[in-house]
């Protein structure tokens, strides 16, 4: 019955990204849709820790960086290869994997909060790495890798296409996820952790389980990140605002609803772009944080539950008293 | 007689209060057994150390001969034991039936599974809709637990517990707030388990008619001490139980 709750919204998302090619070929158009795309990979896998699971990092960044710098390196010291390309991707899977379990064992067994703590010292690790580890990262300034990125991949419009399916694939393997017997566990987690241990479920699992797939599809949405602009810098990809960006996106999308994270990744994007151009007529908007900071009140203020989530609360409402005149004209007659 | 449950000098302090002080009681299987004392005796405590929430100071737990003092919660319930509890305890902002759904997704023991099964999807949901039916909830089905009254979210205690279906069913006051016309569902629900006699039962219960009526053994606990125990008859006219415990329950209870 629940499949596919939000499908109208689902619809129109799948038609304008497949169309949208056919009505620009504008470049940078299609280059911030691609990156609208990929940023809602990670903001959708924040999602599974934040909306689903109720725990919140501050970290979740690292493992976007992972994917990354798994990328760039590979291709920068590797050369143009599909073997380096995948190869770049079956690492990020496993180190991502490998430090979200880190993580998760390090803080998940005391306290959620601990989460949160410890995800930001890890990334702050790995922020510091990346800049001072110079003879393979190139510290601060970072390094472009366009002549080593396999030309399919270089090429917008095939690119925009392959973050497209890629969201479509993150979307619904995370969507199946979190319907599955794991994901109605995470949700109980989320609600009422002690309860569900006490109905047998050992919470501390399942929490890591939740850590693990959030930093890996994390990971992936940090490759398409780099390969889209073709050079990796630590700051752009270990730096603590990319996580508060998908903390914004989620919350903005409405927290627990997966797909709202699409509408939150498009919303700040746009918005991004949208004040990045006004600042040609005026320099107050090259203040886009505040910007940001007013457009983050409002939302707040008039979609507490986010776009997605508002969305689905009046559906629901409006179902549900559909459903109740109709029982009163069976009732009647 | 055969023990499920064994409780050896089981204390528990919190700060200076003893709130537990070295309960010995073994529990008989297949049996209902009750467990009453006036209020903070120690009750609600002792189950939180059956069930894991509290490790004792001191003293041993026995579950069918095996040393579980130190396990989890979740093992314990793996291992067959239930739990209700006195203040409602459920998933607030699921509806009633995905609350019983995770219970049911727990006794069916089918592990971490990533995908939606549509098969398993409706197998678990009926087997929900089943004890929904049992506890007179139906109507609330797709209700959200939030929304629900008190004596509603009560039966969703039950129902949860009983969707368990656990070999131990420990049940704290579960008629305890709800309206005088709903509790009868709740007894007769709790007599149709004693007599299909597969389950063993530990009930707490402050309402003196239903102790009479449902239990087979009798434990009172008085100031974290258990002062009596034994055939429910004989302990109500126990002088002892009658000064320490009925003296104080007229007066707070009546
Ligand atoms: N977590 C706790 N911390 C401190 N004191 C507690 C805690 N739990 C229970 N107590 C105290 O232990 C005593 C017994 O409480 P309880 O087991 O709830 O009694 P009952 O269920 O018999 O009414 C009370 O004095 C209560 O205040
Ligand atoms: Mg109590």
């Amino acid at each position: 019955m629940q499949i596919l709750k939000n499908r109208g919204v689902f619809i129109a998302l799948l038609l304008v990204g497949l169309l949208l090619p056919l009505f620009t070929d504008s470049q940078p158009v299609l280059l911030l849709f691609t990156r609208i795309f990929i940023l809602a990979i990670f903001a959708m896998s924040y999602d599974i820790l934040l909306g689903y699971t109720g725990i919140i990092s501050f970290g979740h960044v690292m493992y976007f960086g992972i994917g990354a710098y798994s990328i760039s390196l590979l291709l920068k010291h590797g050369g143009e290869s599909w073997v380096n390309v995948l190869l770049a991707a079956l690492i990020a899977v496993i180190l991502s994997a490998i430090v979200s379990l880190i993580v998760g064992i390090l803080s998940l067994r005391l306290k959620n909060t601990y989460y949160a703590m410890i995800t930001l010292a890890f990334a702050e690790l790995f922020h510091i790495v990346s800049l001072k580890w110079r003879s393979l990262t190139y510290g601060e300034d970072g390094f472009n890798f366009s002549s080593q990125i396999p030309d399919f991949l270089k090429d917008r419009f095939y690119f925009y296409y392959i973050s497209f399916i890629a969201l479509l694939l993150v979307g619904y393997f995370l969507y199946q996820f979190t319907k599955s017997p794991t994901g109605k566990v995470l949700v109980a987690i989320r609600e009422n952790e002690a309860r569900a241990e006490m109905l047998g479920f050992s919470t501390l699992y399942y929490k890591l389980i939740s850590s693990t797939v959030a930093g890996v599809v994390a990971s992936l949405s940090g490759i398409l990140y780099a390969i889209s602009y073709r050079y990796v810098g630590s700051a752009s990809v270990f730096g603590m605002d990319k996580t508060i960006d998908a903390l914004l996106m989620t919350i903005i999308g409405g927290v627990g609803t997966l797909f709202g994270a699409i509408i939150g990744a498009g919303i700040i994007n746009l918005a991004h772009q949208f004040l990045a151009d006004l600042a040609n007529f005026h320099p107050i908007f090259e203040r886009w944080l505040i910007f940001f900071g007013i457009l983050y009140i409002l939302i707040v203020m008039f979609f507490p539950s986010g776009i997605l989530g508002t969305f689905n609360k009046y559906k629901y409402k409006f179902q549900s008293r559909k459903v109740e005149r109709d029982k009163s004209h069976a009732n009647s007659s | 007689m055969e023990t499920l449950l064994e409780l050896k000098e089981v204390s528990i302090q919190f700060g200076g209060h003893t709130a537990v002080d070295r309960v010995s009681l073994q529990i008989p299987v297949k049996q209902f057994t009750s467990i009453a004392g006036p209020n903070g005796a120690g009750k609600t405590t002792l189950f939180n150390l059956i069930s894991g929430q509290l490790r004792p100071t001191s003293g041993t737990l026995m579950y069918r001969g095996k040393d579980i003092t130190l396990l989890p919660p979740y093992k314990r319930a793996r291992l067959g034991m239930g739990r209700s509890f006195q203040i409602t305890n459920v998933f607030p902002h699921l509806t009633v039936l995905e609350n019983v759904r995770l219970a049911v997704q727990s006794q069916q023991n089918i592990g971490y599974k990533f995908f939606e099964s549509i098969i398993l999807s409706k197998q678990l949901k009926d087997k929900a809709i089943y004890w929904i039916e049992q506890v007179n909830l139906s109507a609330k089905t797709n209700e959200l637990a939030i929304t629900l009254t008190h004596g509603e979210k009560r039966k969703l205690e039950i129902a949860i517990l009983l969707a368990l279906e656990s070999e131990l069913l420990l049940l704290d006051e579960p008629t305890a707030g709800m309206s005088l016309e709903e509790v009868p569902t709740i007894i007769e629900l709790l007599l149709e388990i004693k007599e299909k006699k597969d389950r063993t039962i530990l009930l707490i219960e402050h309402k003196m008619d239903m102790l009479m009526e449902l239990s087979e053994n009798l434990f009172i606990l008085n100031h974290g001490k258990l002062i009596a125990q034994g055939n429910p008859q004989a302990i109500m006219n126990d002088p002892i139980v009658q000064a320490a415990y009925l003296g104080g329950y007229d007066e707070q209870f009546a």
